[in-house]
Order: structure tokens, then C-alpha cells, then sequence
């Protein structure tokens, strides 16, 4: 049983490196199992990955593949223990589907996906594969799935192998698997059935899950906005909303210009009604209640009158802006002025 | 840390109470229509600089100010910087099917040329939420009295 075993195993070994069975000596695996394996010199870069983990993690897998020998018919899955999961296990496959231009479980009709993101972020690594059972070209697999979960996206690099009936696309960018000890610099991010899963993508994929929330979080803003489906609807309605915001911003400012002609209003009693702090106001809080009728009366009529002129006076951020400075007078403005000011003395005058 | 309302009646106050102390008293339709503006200006101005320069719009808003008091002839949109980031932004292949709204949106929102969809949302966001404030509350209090 033993060397039916280790043959097998190295027939995947071999066929999972895609490198001809004299590059593995049957001795370094069995040297590899048994002790610690020793410095990758001359020999691929799988050796070199088999030294990095520890020696369980080739056990590990080794017991995967001798499981899947060992039970051929067995088709519960539930019994057969998932394997722990090490960072080193996960390098070890990752590797292993790096340079295999079989599939790993050699199963025909299964949707294993395997993406691995490589991150500068530590993070859980928690794999996910599923495979179902299928015939083997060996004529010995079982259904072997785990269960790893997916862990979060972390994109820089990816690589996925994937295999399955429909696609069986595999990109391998895998650079910095040689950090993986202790910390391993992938991220699992599961690839949906059917959804290209090249780095391009899957940024296209995150940008629009963010642009989506941002959405969300606009719609609960807007009143009345979350009925409405659709983006281009919803952003309807916030253009408007915003639109509604900044006229009621004129409207207000348009009626304290009006009303304020001539009267001193007193500060503290309005920053008294918020946050309870008296601000000293020099000038002294007084305005009679003559005024303040009048004022408004004027500033009514005023009012309405202009607002017919500034109707079409949205904030234009790049046109023309007035100073802050309140000192030095705007030329385009008095020529803007002039022009409503012809049309609105005429109306004027005739009340 | 005081809220951006207080921060921003405080500010508004101020500005205000200034702008009636320089001006003349006259109630004729050209002054009148030119205290609007600077009421209108100042209220922008002191939310944004109540928000500080943390958010784009509001250092779009300030940018603006300053600009158009220092140099008017010079205007900021065709400042280099602005420039290269509205081509990339115009660039960028990934781009939006809601085209024309995107565009609304950006004339909008004060410094919305510059951004990426993104991040216009989230700036869209936070100036509806500023906006609320500013139409509201000082505005209100000071007409009731």
C-alpha cells in the first residue's frame, strides 16, 4: 500500500508541478516527509516552498491526497476531517496551483476556486474550496471538499485557480509567497460562479460595492429617496435636493439682506438659545419694534421683486463669485447689477 | 469640541454684524442686492471654514473666495493642478453610465470637477448635510427677531 501510495503521490506531485518526475527524486519526498527537508539549491521552487512550511503542512497534504486514494466510493464528506488550516498548508496549495497546469483535484465537474490576493496586511487566512466528487482520469477520487472560508479583499496581486466545466481561467501573479511563515501575505477573496476574477475586475467590482454604499447612504440622507430605484433616479433627486438646499440658502440670505438695513441684532440671546456661550457684542443689543415692522413690510415687497430677477441665480462656484472681504466692490457685480437694476426700478416704479 | 452648527452661527454672526457695520444704510435695490451677495458669501464662507479644510468642497469653497478677492482676473480653474486632475478624471475608463447626472452633480458640488465619482459621493454627502444646517437654523433665528 505504502509505495502504491507514494506513487500516486508523486504522480500528483509531479503533475502538479508540471515538471518532469527527474527534477523530484523520490528521495528528496521521502527525505522531505520524514525530516526536515533540506536547503532548496538546485531544486525547484516547490522544494524550496515544501522547506518554508513546517513539515506538518506537507503531511497534511499528503494525507489529503492519501485520503482521496484511500476511500475511493466514499461520497460522505462530512466524516472526513478538514484539514487544519496553517498558513503554511495555504502556501503549500497556493504553490502547488501556481505551477500546475493540471487541476489539483483532478475533478472534472467541480467549481473550486481558489483566489489568493497577496496583501501587505496580515490578515486570516481562511481558504474555501469545494469540490465535488467526480471521476478520476486515475480512476481513484472521492469527494474531498473543505470548508475554508473566504477572507476579506486585500488587492494587489491574485491568482486563482479555478476548475470547472465552464471556465478554467488561472492567473498567476504570485510573487511574495516566499514571506509566507508565520504571516501570510495572501487574501482569499472567493470568486463568485460565472464572474471574471482578474485583478482589473475585481477593482471594478470593489469600486462599484463602494460607489453602491455611498448610494445607500445618500438615499437615507434624501428625503423621500428610498423608494426610488435606480441610480440614475436617485441622483436625480439628490441633484435636486441639492438644488432645493442651496435656494433655500439665497432665499435666506436674500430676506437678512433685506431686513437688515439699519438694525443692530443682539447676538447673545441667539448663541444663547444653542450652546449656552455669551458672545460680548459691541453693539449694543437694541432694536425698536418701529423698525422692525417697517423693515420687514420693505424688505417684503423688496423681496418678492427680486426674486423674480435672481430666479436664475444658482451659485455659479466659477462665475461670479463676490468677495468675502466686504470692503473692496466687485466690478462685474455692479455691471450685473446695472442690467436687473433697469428691469427692477421699472417695476418698481410702477407700484 | 464644539458642533459645526455653533461653529458655523458663531462665524456667520460675526460676518454679518461686520458686513451692517461697513455698509451704508440706504435700503435701495442695488445695495440691498449686494448685501444678498455678501450675506450669501459669508455664509458659505463660514461653513466652510467652519468644516475646515478637511473636506474637498470646503477648500474648493475657500480656494475660490480667496482667489476671486486676490486675483480676479486669475481665475483657479485653469491653475495647472486643476487642470491635470480633470484630465485624469475625464480619463478614467471607468466611467459612469449615469453620465449626465454625474456631470449635474459635479457643477454642483464646489470642487466636484476635480473628483472621482467616489469620492463625489461622499462629498455630495457630507455638503448636503452642511447645507441643512446653514439654510436652517442661525438664518431663521436672525429673521424671527
Amino acid at each position: 500500500m505504502e509505495p502504491k501510495v507514494e506513487a500516486t503521490e508523486l504522480e500528483y506531485r509531479s503533475g502538479i508541478c508540471g515538471l518532469k518526475p527527474g527534477d523530484i527524486g523520490f528521495d528528496d519526498i521521502h527525505g522531505l516527509i520524514s525530516a526536515p527537508p533540506p536547503p532548496p539549491e538546485t531544486s525547484s521552487s516547490f522544494t524550496a516552498l515544501l522547506e518554508l512550511p513546517a513539515p506538518q503542512a506537507v503531511e497534511l497534504l499528503v494525507n489529503s491526497l492519501e485520503v482521496a486514494d484511500e476511500f475511493p466510493a466514499k461520497p460522505d464528506i462530512a466524516h472526513f476531517p478538514p484539514p487544519q488550516i496553517f498558513p503554511s498548508n495555504i502556501a503549500l496549495i497556493d504553490h502547488a496551483s501556481k505551477f500546475s497546469s493540471l487541476p489539483l483535484a483532478d475533478n472534472s465537474s467541480e467549481n473550486y476556486s481558489l483566489l489568493s490576493v497577496s496583501s501587505s496586511k496580515k490578515l486570516d487566512i481562511v481558504k474555501q474550496e469545494q469540490m465535488d466528487s467526480d471521476s478520476n482520469p486515475n480512476g481513484s477520487s472521492p469527494a474531498i471538499s473543505d470548508q475554508i472560508l473566504k477572507s476579506s479583499k486585500r488587492k494587489e496581486r491574485e491568482k486563482k485557480v479555478k476548475e470547472s466545466n465552464k471556465k478554467s481561467k488561472k492567473v498567476v501573479q504570485n510573487e511574495s509567497y516566499e514571506e509566507g511563515g508565520e504571516k501570510l501575505p495572501y487574501v482569499y477573496v472567493r470568486a463568485r460562479r460565472g464572474q471574471a476574477t482578474d485583478s482589473h475586475s475585481l477593482a471594478e467590482r470593489a469600486r462599484r460595492e463602494k460607489i453602491n454604499a455611498r448610494m445607500r447612504l445618500l438615499q437615507d440622507m434624501v428625503p423621500g429617496c428610498k423608494k426610488i430605484s435606480g441610480t440614475a433616479m436617485v441622483l436625480d433627486e439628490i441633484i435636486n435636493h441639492v438644488q432645493t438646499l442651496q435656494s433655500q440658502v439665497e432665499l435666506l440670505s436674500m430676506k437678512l439682506a433685506a431686513a437688515t438695513p439699519r438694525f443692530d441684532f443682539n447676538p447673545d440671546t441667539l448663541l444663547a438659545a444653542e450652546s449656552g456661550s455669551l458672545m460680548d457684542s459691541s453693539h449694543p443689543g437694541m432694536f425698536t419694534p418701529s423698525v422692525w415692522p417697517e423693515g420687514q413690510i420693505n424688505g417684503n415687497s423688496q423681496q418678492s421683486q427680486q426674486l423674480w430677477h435672481f430666479d436664475g441665480l444658482q451659485p455659479v462656484w466659477g462665475g461670479e463669485e463676490n468677495n468675502s472681504n466686504f470692503i473692496t466692490p466687485d466690478n462685474s457685480f455692479l455691471s450685473y447689477d446695472t442690467s436687473r437694476n433697469s428691469a427692477a426700478a421699472s417695476l418698481h416704479s410702477s407700484q | 469640541m464644539p458642533s459645526i452648527k455653533t461653529r458655523f452661527t458663531y462665524r456667520f454672526i460675526r460676518a454679518v454684524q461686520k458686513l451692517n457695520k461697513n455698509r451704508g444704510v440706504s435700503s435701495s435695490m442695488k445695495e440691498t442686492y449686494r448685501r444678498y451677495h455678501m450675506i450669501r458669501v459669508a455664509s458659505y464662507a463660514s461653513m466652510a471654514s467652519a468644516v475646515g479644510s478637511k473636506r474637498a468642497w470646503s477648500q474648493a469653497v475657500l480656494r475660490k473666495i480667496r482667489n476671486h478677492t486676490l486675483h480676479r482676473d486669475l481665475k483657479k480653474k485653469c491653475g495647472i493642478h486643476a487642470l491635470i486632475r480633470r484630465r485624469k478624471v475625464s480619463e478614467n475608463p471607468r466611467n459612469n453610465l449615469n453620465f449626465h447626472q454625474e456631470n449635474d452633480l459635479r457643477k454642483l458640488v464646489p470642487g466636484g470637477e476635480d473628483m472621482d465619482f467616489c469620492r463625489l459621493l461622499n462629498e455630495t454627502a457630507h455638503y448636503i448635510k452642511c447645507l441643512r444646517t446653514q439654510g436652517l437654523h442661525p438664518k431663521t433665528q436672525l429673521l424671527e427677531r
